[in-house]
């Protein structure tokens, strides 16, 4: 399978949108 | 919401994908429970895998790994359900979850990394940006789907990009589909 990896460079979309607002809970599961 | 995948469930201290040890592949996701709730994606889990199928291998089980008592609560009540509804035993595990390893780069975002198009908007971020990117969990999800460049387009107003930015993203999108 192809796949891309990321490029230097500048971003053309937003600043990185890693931050999510409100609470966070995190929940983790093993799907077979 | 953000998503990553990785290995959890063993005591290997630093599994790769060539060698997890004791470990099994496994997806975690961050989310605002005043958006979405635990009970909500346990019922997207047990719809998307087979929890009466053997599991192939311990790295390919499927389980719920619970972070508190609250999740355990919650994940053993639905898992009694569906054997309950399913009238079989069920494979699927409930365990506490222990250390999550992230998985290697390559492997994160796995749709989204097909579009090359797509794929250059990212560039800039770091690895770790990319993973934990909401657009980059939004687009990989919409594409793993199947989605089309309406339901891209949607997503992404939804978290707010402007509207040229979206449109690049479908436009990138429909050219990979011709």
């Amino acid at each position: 399978m192809e796949t891309t990896h990321l490029s230097a460079g500048p971003t053309r979309l937003l600043p990185p949108d890693v931050s999510l607002p409100g609470r966070v809970e995190t929940a983790t599961f093993a799907l077979g | 919401m953000r998503t990553r995948v990785g290995y959890a469930g063993g005591s290997t201290p630093s599994p790769t994908y060539h060698d997890l040890g004791d470990h099994s592949e496994a997806l975690q996701v961050d989310y605002d429970p005043t958006q979405i709730s635990y009970e909500q994606l346990l019922d997207l889990f047990w719809g998307s895998h087979a929890p009466t199928q053997p599991a192939f291998s311990r790295q390919y089980r499927s389980a719920i790994f619970v972070a508190d008592k609250s999740q355990r609560t919650l994940a053993e009540g639905t898992r009694a359900a569906q054997s309950a509804r399913r009238k079989r035993p069920l494979y699927t595990a409930v365990e506490p979850l222990g250390a999550f390893h992230r998985a290697e780069d390559y492997h994160q975002k796995y749709y989204l990394r097909r579009y090359g198009d797509l794929m250059r908007e990212f560039a800039g971020y770091s690895d770790t940006e990319f993973v934990d990117s909401r657009v980059a969990a939004r687009l990989n999800g919409c594409l793993g789907a199947g989605g089309t460049p309406e339901m891209i387009g949607e997503a992404l107003t939804a978290l707010g990009l402007p509207a040229a930015t979206s449109r690049r993203f479908i436009d990138a999108a429909q050219r990979r589909r011709r």
